[in-house]
C-alpha cells in the first residue's frame, strides 16, 4: 500500500503536463496581436526575441528573428526589400499578401509554412526569419541563417598525413554538406529530426539506403526514440542509448571527426548519427578492429599499412599489460627474467622504499594527473605542465629514490603506446590500473584470469546484432583482408564488405 | 531453440575444453612404456568413436535432438531423471576441474597461497564468463584457441633440443595393460561430449561432423603434447605431477628464462573457458528444471557447491581426489551419458520422431 502511495507521489503532475503539451502545440490564431502575446508569454519575454512590426498596404505583419541568428544582409536583400516593393496604393488582403510572399517576390531558398507556436519557436531559434500576417492563422519561416560558427579546420583528434584536412564543425548543416560533397549518390540519405525536450537539438541519421540494413536502421531509430533527455549538447549524450552493453568496458559506438572516414563507414552499411553543435559524429555499429584503422592506411602501400596496424595492435597490448606484467613478474616470477636483466631490476629496486605495485600505481597516477592537466589547460601552460611532469617523473623521482629507473622506462613505453590508439584511451587507462593491482596481488595467474574475463566481456558485446570483435571472433576470413593486414585496392575493390555479411551477425536487410 | 554458435565455434570450444586435460598430460601409471601410452592415445580415439555410434545415429544428419526434451517426451519422469543425472555429472566434473586447477596453481605456481583464495577468485571469474553467455564464451574460446596453438608450438619447438628418441621404448613385456589403461584414461577424458550433447541445441551444424573434427584436432594435440612429454622426460614422466609443465620449466628461450609462465597462463585460459561453459550449462539445465521464480539462483548455488566441494577435496587431495577421479575415470558415468541414454532414446524411437528446429 505504501508502495502505491509513493508511486502516486512520484508521478509527475499530470494536469500540468497536459497543460504544457497543449501550450506547446497551441495553434496560431488569425489575430496577430494574440499570436505575439502568446509568443512573448511562451518564451518569457526573452531578450533575444527581435520583433519588427510593419504595415504593408493596410495589413499588419510582424517580422520575428532571434537575435544574432540571422544574416542581416540576406534578410534585407531577400525579405525586406521585396516586401517594401509591394504596391501600397490600394488596400490589400492578408491572403493576397501571403500569396505575394509565398509565390512571387520573396527569393528565400528555404521557405516553409507552419501552424503552431511550437514550430514558430523551433524555426526562430534555428535562424529562420518568421513572418506573421494579421488575419492568417499560419506563419511563414524563411531561412536566412547567419550565426557565427567555427570555420572548417583540420580535425584535432584524427590527424592524418595525406588525406583531406577537413574536419566536421559544429553546425549540422555544414557537416551534412561535407558528406554530400563526397557522396553524390542518390542513395545517400539524411534523416533529420529534433531531440531533447528543452534543447530541441537537431539530430541527423546518415546512411546509404542501398546498403544499410532496414532492421539496423529501425533499431537505431527505436533506441533514439527511447531517449528522454532534456538537453543534448554533444553526441556523447546519445552514445549510451546506442551501446549494446552498457556494463561493458568497451564501446561499440564509434565516433569520427572526419567526413572521409564517415563516408567509408556508411558505405559498409553503417549508420552515422550527427548532432548539431558537435563535430564528433557517432558511427553505429563500430567494431573493435576499427580502432586500429585510419584513413592514412589507404594512402600508404599495403605492406606499410599492415606494418602500422601490427604496431598499433602491439602498442595496445603493451599499453594495457606491460606495467601489470612487469609488476607480476618482478613480484612473483622473477625467475622469468634473464639473469642480466634481473640483476639490473633488483639493483634498481634496492634503492626504492616501495614495492613494485605501489611504485607502478603512484607513477601511473602521477602520469594521469599530468595528462589531464595538460589536456584542460591552455596550450602554452599545458606544455609547461608536460615539461615539469617529464622532469618530475623522469629525473627527480628516480634521483629522490622514490621509484626505480626500469619503472620509468615501463611507464614511458606504456604512455607512448597508449597514444597510438587514442580512441581506446578510456578502457586502456582503467585496465592498466586494474592489471597493475591484479598483477601485484595475484601475479601472472591473476593477469591471465583477468585477461580471459576482459576477452569474454569484449566478445560478448554485440551492437545491434553485430559482434564487437568481428571479424576476428567469430572469424570471417574474407573481412580479415582489411583487419590485421590491409590488402591492396585491386583485392579490396572486388567486394566492399558489408557489416551484415560478417559471421555471427544477427541483422538482415 | 535459439541458435547461438556456429559449428566452427563449437569445434573450437570443445577443443579448448579438452585441452584442459591435454596440457596437464599425465599417463598416470607407475611404470612407463612410452610407446604403449602413445598407442593407447591413438586407439582411444577409435574406441571413443565406436562408443558414440548410437549417439551419432541419434543425431544423424538433419535430425537434431535436444536430449533432455527427447527424454521428457518418453516420460516426464525419465526426462527428470536424465536431467538430474546430467546435472550431477556436470557438477562433479566441474568440481574436479576446479580442484585440478587449484592443485596445479597451489603446487606449481603459488605454493604459499591459500587454496580457498584461488578457488573463490577462479569460480567468480568463471561465473562472470557464464553470465556473459555462451556466445561470448565461444568467441573468447576462438581467440584462446589461436593463443593456445601458437604457445604450444612455441613450447614444443623450444623443447626439441631436449628430446631423446631413445625414450621411445619398443612395445615389450606386459604392454597390453598399459595400452588399455591409456585407452580408458583418454576415453574418460572425452567427457566434453556430455557437455556438447547439452550444448547442441544452441549449435548450428551437424553433431557428427563437429564430433569428427573435434576428435581429430584433440587427438593431434594430444599426440604432439604426449610425444613431446615422453621424448623429453622419458622415465622421469612418472615422477612428475604435471609433466608438460615440467618441460616448460626446463626449456629456455632467449627472451624468457623459463616457459612455465607461458604454460601456466595457457592453462588458466583453457580452465577458465571450460569452467565457464560448465557453469553456463549447469545454470541452463537447472533453469529448465526449476520454476521461473528461482531461476536466477542456480548459478550462485552451483558456485557455492563447487567452492565447498573443491576446497574440501583440495584439503585432502590424495584421498578424496582419487575417489572422484576413479569414479569419472572408470568411464562408466560418461558411458551412461553418451551411450546408455542415447540407446534408450533410439530404442524408444525418439531419434525418428523428434526433429527440433535447429539445422
Amino acid at each position: 500500500m505504501f508502495q502505491k502511495i509513493f508511486q502516486y507521489l512520484k508521478r509527475p503532475n499530470q494536469s500540468q503536463e497536459t497543460d504544457d503539451r497543449l501550450e506547446v502545440s497551441r495553434p496560431l490564431t488569425d489575430s496577430l496581436r494574440e499570436n505575439m502575446v502568446n509568443l512573448r508569454t511562451k518564451i518569457n519575454n526573452s531578450s533575444d526575441l527581435n520583433v519588427r512590426e510593419i504595415t504593408i498596404a493596410g495589413v499588419n505583419i510582424s517580422l520575428i528573428v532571434s537575435e544574432g541568428m540571422v544574416n542581416l544582409q540576406t534578410m534585407s536583400e531577400m525579405i525586406l526589400e521585396p516586401l517594401m516593393d509591394y504596391p501600397t496604393d490600394t488596400n490589400t488582403t492578408p491572403q493576397a499578401l501571403y500569396d505575394y510572399i509565398e509565390k512571387k517576390n520573396i527569393t528565400a531558398a528555404d521557405l516553409k509554412d507552419f501552424y503552431t507556436l511550437d514550430e514558430l519557436i523551433t524555426f526562430m531559434t534555428s535562424g529562420f526569419v518568421i513572418i506573421l500576417i494579421d488575419g492568417l492563422h499560419l506563419g511563414i519561416a524563411m531561412g536566412a541563417q547567419g550565426f557565427n560558427f567555427r570555420s572548417i579546420s583540420e580535425p584535432s583528434s584524427e590527424v592524418n598525413e595525406r588525406g583531406s584536412r577537413e574536419g566536421f564543425t559544429e553546425p549540422l548543416r555544414i557537416n551534412m554538406t561535407m558528406v554530400r560533397r563526397r557522396i553524390k549518390s542518390s542513395d545517400l540519405k539524411f534523416e533529420l529530426f529534433s531531440m531533447g525536450k528543452v534543447s530541441k537539438t537537431d539530430v541527423c541519421l546518415v546512411y546509404l539506403s542501398s546498403v544499410v540494413s532496414r532492421k539496423l536502421l529501425r533499431d537505431i531509430r527505436h533506441h533514439l526514440a527511447q531517449t528522454d533527455l532534456e538537453m543534448i549538447l554533444t553526441s556523447g549524450y546519445l552514445q549510451p542509448f546506442l551501446e549494446g552493453n552498457k556494463a561493458s568496458i568497451f564501446s561499440d559506438v564509434g565516433y569520427t571527426e572526419r567526413p572521409d572516414t564517415l563516408c567509408a563507414k556508411i558505405q559498409e552499411g553503417r549508420v552515422a548519427v550527427m548532432v548539431d553543435g558537435t563535430p564528433f559524429v557517432l558511427i553505429v555499429p563500430y567494431l573493435f578492429s576499427e580502432n586500429f584503422q585510419s584513413i592514412d592506411d589507404y594512402d600508404s602501400k599495403p605492406y606499410y599499412a599492415t606494418f602500422i596496424r601490427m604496431i598499433k595492435y602491439i602498442s595496445f597490448i603493451i599499453s594495457i599489460l606491460l606495467p601489470g606484467v612487469y609488476v607480476a613478474i618482478g613480484t612473483f616470477h622473477s625467475e622469468l627474467f634473464p639473469e642480466a636483466l634481473l640483476f639490473n631490476i633488483v639493483s634498481a629496486q634496492e634503492t626504492t622504499p616501495f614495492p613494485l605495485m605501489a611504485e607502478a600505481l603512484i607513477i601511473h597516477f602521477m602520469y594521469e594527473v599530468m595528462r589531464e592537466a595538460g589536456l584542460r589547460l591552455p596550450r602554452p601552460v599545458g606544455h609547461a605542465v608536460s615539461i615539469v611532469g617529464a622532469l618530475v617523473i623522469g629525473d627527480a623521482a628516480v634521483t629522490a629514490g622514490l621509484i626505480g629507473s626500469p619503472m620509468v622506462l615501463v611507464v614511458a613505453l606504456t604512455a607512448i603506446s597508449s597514444f597510438v590508439v587514442p580512441s581506446l584511451h578510456q578502457p586502456i587507462s582503467i585496465l592498466r590500473f586494474a592489471f597493475i593491482i591484479i598483477g601485484g596481488m595475484w601475479g601472472l595467474y591473476g593477469l591471465s584470469l583477468a585477461s580471459a574475463m576482459i576477452m569474454t566481456n569484449a566478445c560478448a558485446l554485440t551492437a545491434f546484432g553485430v559482434p564487437y570483435l568481428s571479424p576476428v571472433s567469430p572469424l570471417n576470413l574474407y573481412s580479415m583482408r582489411d583487419t590485421f593486414v590491409r590488402m591492396g585496392f585491386p583485392t579490396l575493390q572486388k567486394h566492399t564488405a558489408k557489416i551484415e555479411e560478417l559471421n555471427g551477425v544477427h541483422i538482415d536487410r | 531453440m535459439d541458435i547461438k554458435i556456429s559449428s566452427a565455434q563449437a569445434i573450437v570450444l570443445l577443443f579448448v575444453c579438452r585441452m584442459f586435460y591435454t596440457v596437464t598430460y599425465s599417463p598416470g601409471a607407475e611404470e612407463i612404456q612410452s610407446s604403449a601410452i602413445i598407442l593407447g592415445d591413438v586407439i582411444a580415439v577409435f574406441v571413443t568413436a565406436i562408443i558414440l555410434i548410437p549417439l551419432f545415429i541419434l543425431m544423424r544428419k538433419g535430425a537434431v535432438i535436444d536430449i533432455i526434451h527427447a527424454s521428457s517426451s518418453i516420460a516426464p519422469t525419465f526426462g527428470m531423471i536424465v536431467s538430474i543425472y546430467y546435472l550431477l555429472l556436470l557438477a562433479l566434473e566441474q568440481i574436479n576441474t576446479v580442484t585440478h586447477f587449484t592443485v596445479f596453481i597451489t603446487n606449481a605456481v603459488f605454493p604459499d597461497i591459500s587454496a580457498i583464495l584461488i578457488i573463490i577468485t577462479f569460480v567468480l571469474a568463471c561465473m562472470y564468463g557464464a553470465y556473459q553467455g555462451i556466445e561470448g564464451i565461444a568467441r573468447a574460446a576462438g581467440i584462446i584457441f589461436v593463443i593456445f596453438i601458437v604457445s604450444i608450438l612455441f613450447i614444443v619447438t623450444a623443447a626439441i633440443p631436449n628430446t631423446n628418441w631413445l625414450n621411445l621404448r619398443p612395445l615389450v613385456g606386459d604392454y597390453q595393460r598399459q595400452v588399455i589403461s591409456s585407452i580408458l584414461d583418454n576415453v574418460s577424458l572425452n567427457i566434453e561430449f556430455v557437455m556438447f550433447l547439452l550444448l547442441f541445441p544452441k549449435v548450428k551444424g551437424s553433431f557428427n561432423r563437429i564430433s569428427f573434427w573435434y576428435l581429430t584436432w584433440s587427438e593431434i594435440a594430444l599426440l604432439i603434447v604426449g610425444t613431446t612429454t615422453v621424448l623429453v622426460l622419458g622415465e622421469y614422466l612418472t615422477k612428475q605431477v604435471f609433466p608438460f609443465y615440467s618441460i616448460a620449466s626446463i626449456i629456455e628461450s632467449n627472451v624468457i628464462q623459463r616457459l612455465d609462465a607461458v604454460h601456466m597462463a595457457l592453462w588458466v585460459l583453457v580452465s577458465y573457458i571450460k569452467a565457464a561453459v560448465y557453469f553456463y550449462l549447469l545454470n541452463d539445465l537447472a533453469a529448465r528444471l526449476l520454476k521461473k521464480q528461482v531461476r536466477k539462483l542456480p548459478l550462485w548455488a552451483f558456485a557455492a557447491l563447487v567452492v565447498i566441494g573443491s576446497y574440501l577435496i583440495t584439503q585432502n587431495y590424495k584421498s578424496s581426489a582419487t575417489v572422484i577421479e576413479k569414479v569419472l575415470g572408470t568411464t562408466i558415468p560418461m558411458l551412461i551419458a553418451v551411450l546408455v541414454i542415447p540407446v534408450i532414446l533410439l530404442i524408444a524411437g525418439k531419434g525418428k520422431k523428434i526433429h527440433h528446429e535447429n539445422s
